[in-house]
């Protein structure tokens, strides 16, 4: 058993909850508290407790060793990264690297500036970006992000559910690798941005690297960690470019017959759902480029959840436009392409190609089904 | 025959509209069993499941019929998913025969269990036309429609369902 992620999960329960927990598992609460005194579980409340806790039961287990190289790789990254968070990502990542038989550095990492750290060279490399990727077009919102993450950048992307970290990014063998937390579509669009970030800016592809974010919207001073700073600045300067805001910005104000006065919140919603992000993102750039006092994203975004419960409940209520849909796909479709195969001839199981791509053996069936033209 | 179903092997019969009908084949001494590990990783199909579970025609194994270290044993020998393995490391601490659909999962347990007590589901399915639950031609069908549904079955002749 991996007895450190088993303690972590037990030891860290929400213990107002035991009767829950105990009515859900069918494991007494006398058995719960002999098991945080480290009493050794069976196979079964090994199973159930993963259930209940939404975890992987393989991570409750004894790691690979290789997947345990990759497990330090993310706890050395400087933040303090739980037991199970780490042996889920290192074991996705050791497995996709079974999986893809050959692997080379993206082309694309040597044309942005990776020794960069001011909001400047994230503001430079986000114009990069979208030369590189989108014909040089610097005004219209990234829904197709996570199109061109899988697609041109070969990023293996994966969503996962959970509500231990926001995103995780690493290099593992030349192959780059993002993790999205399911959770609200611009906040995931923002994160997915950030990981990009992460690479682009401070993962050496030769050298292999991880890192693992609990959240990716509030952005922390430059000097206390620059590396963050950067992704975050990256991420808001890629989704929101400089020229797209101004153009915006203009149209708006159009609309609204000419008005000269400051930013508005709505006009800051606007922006956000124009440009699929939060409102805080969105006001936090504006701040950024001066279009909002210093300190006046985080004021207002204050101010609109004490007065209307939420940004987006003052948006719905003011009628604006809804939010266009992001689509991320579930798992890396190459990745899923060269699993089907390996289970066709048999070099893995139907099981663990399920447990590699985060699909349930029904849904891996499916995508193996033929097509109907 | 004591046989235990993995979830490959379940999804497959579910989707050619042939569970209820090999879980028949109990009526002709056949027991079929499966393990909670593959209970889970059946989904969707989990209800049905426990439905055959109160009529008799399948058995849902205890809990704790191996310890941690047995099953991370064989999840170590063979690198498989946890059901497959459960399947497996079950089979052969209760002397049972396994039933599944994936090949990297059936060289495992030959290898583990014997070439004797290995089968896939479309054994099953030919069972039920010998003992007469199925005509040939709906035997042929059901294949066609797990096929269809994605399974990771073998070429298979018409006549496969006449031996």
């Amino acid at each position: 058993m991996n007895t450190e992620a088993f303690q972590q999960l037990i030891q860290k329960r929400n213990r107002s909850k035991d009767n829950l927990l105990s009515e859900r598992t069918g494991i007494s609460r006398e058995r719960i508290l002999m098991l945080e005194n480290s009493a050794e579980p069976t196979l079964d409340e090994l199973r159930v407790l993963a259930n209940f806790f939404r975890v992987d039961l393989r991570d409750l287990l004894p790691s690979h060793p290789r997947h345990g190289a990759v497990g330090l790789l993310f706890r050395s990254g400087g933040k303090s990264v739980d037991e199970i968070t780490s042996s889920a990502l290192s074991r996705r990542i050791g497995c996709s690297i079974d999986l893809l038989d050959e692997s080379a550095v993206p082309s694309w990492i040597d044309r942005f500036g990776r020794e960069s750290k001011t909001y400047g060279d994230a503001e430079h490399n986000a114009e990069i970006f979208r030369r590189l990727f989108l014909g040089d077009d610097q005004v219209s919102p990234l829904y197709g992000l996570p199109d061109i993450a899988i697609n041109q950048m070969g990023i293996l992307l994966f969503l996962i559910r959970t509500d231990r970290f926001e995103g995780a990014s690493a290099y593992v063998e030349g192959l780059p690798f993002i993790f999205l937390a399911e959770s609200f579509g611009p906040r995931m669009l923002f994160t997915l941005a950030h990981e990009i970030g992460h690479l682009i800016g401070h993962h050496d592809p030769h050298q292999s690297f991880a890192v693992v974010d609990s959240q990716t919207e509030k952005r922390p001073q430059a000097g206390k960690n620059a590396a963050e700073y950067y992704a975050h600045a990256f991420a808001s300067c890629l989704l929101m470019p400089k020229r797209g805001i101004g153009v915006t910005l203009k149209k708006i104000r159009e609309m609204q017959s000419g008005s000269d006065e400051v930013l508005g919140d709505l006009e800051i919603l606007l922006l956000s759902r124009i440009y699929g992000v939060s409102f805080y993102a969105a006001a936090k750039r504006c701040e950024d480029l001066g279009l909002v006092p210093k300190g006046g994203a985080i004021s207002l975004n204050e101010a609109l959840k004490k007065k209307y419960g939420s940004a987006e409940k003052r948006a719905d209520a003011a009628n604006l436009p809804p939010r266009a849909t992001v689509r991320f796909p579930k798992m890396p479709p190459a990745l899923l392409k060269a699993a089907t195969e390996k289970v066709r001839t048999g070099e893995i199981s139907i099981g663990k190609a399920s447990s590699i791509l985060g699909l349930s053996i029904a849904d891996l069936l499916t995508a193996n089904a033929p097509r109907m033209n | 025959m004591k046989v235990l179903l993995d979830a490959s092997s379940l999804i497959n019969l579910h989707r050619g509209r042939l569970l209820e009908i090999v879980l028949g084949l109990t009526s002709f001494g056949f027991v079929f069993y499966i393990g909670n590990i593959v209970r889970d990783e059946c989904g969707d199909l989990q209800e049905l499941l426990d439905l055959q579970s109160t009529n008799g025609t399948l058995i849902v194994l205890p809990a704790n019929t191996m310890t941690p270290e047995e099953f991370t044993g064989v999840l170590n020998l063979y690198d498989l998913g946890l059901g497959e393995t459960e399947c497996i490391a079950l089979a052969n601490r209760l002397g049972l025969c396994v039933c599944t659909d994936d090949k990297a999962a059936r060289r495992a347990a030959v290898k583990h269990i014997g070439d004797d007590r290995v089968l896939g589901s479309l054994r099953l399915v030919r069972e039920c036309v010998r003992q007469g639950l199925l005509d040939r031609e709906n035997a042929i069908l059901a294949y066609e429609a797990m096929k269809a549904g994605g399974a990771f079955l073998p070429t298979i002749a018409a006549s496969y369902f006449e031996s």
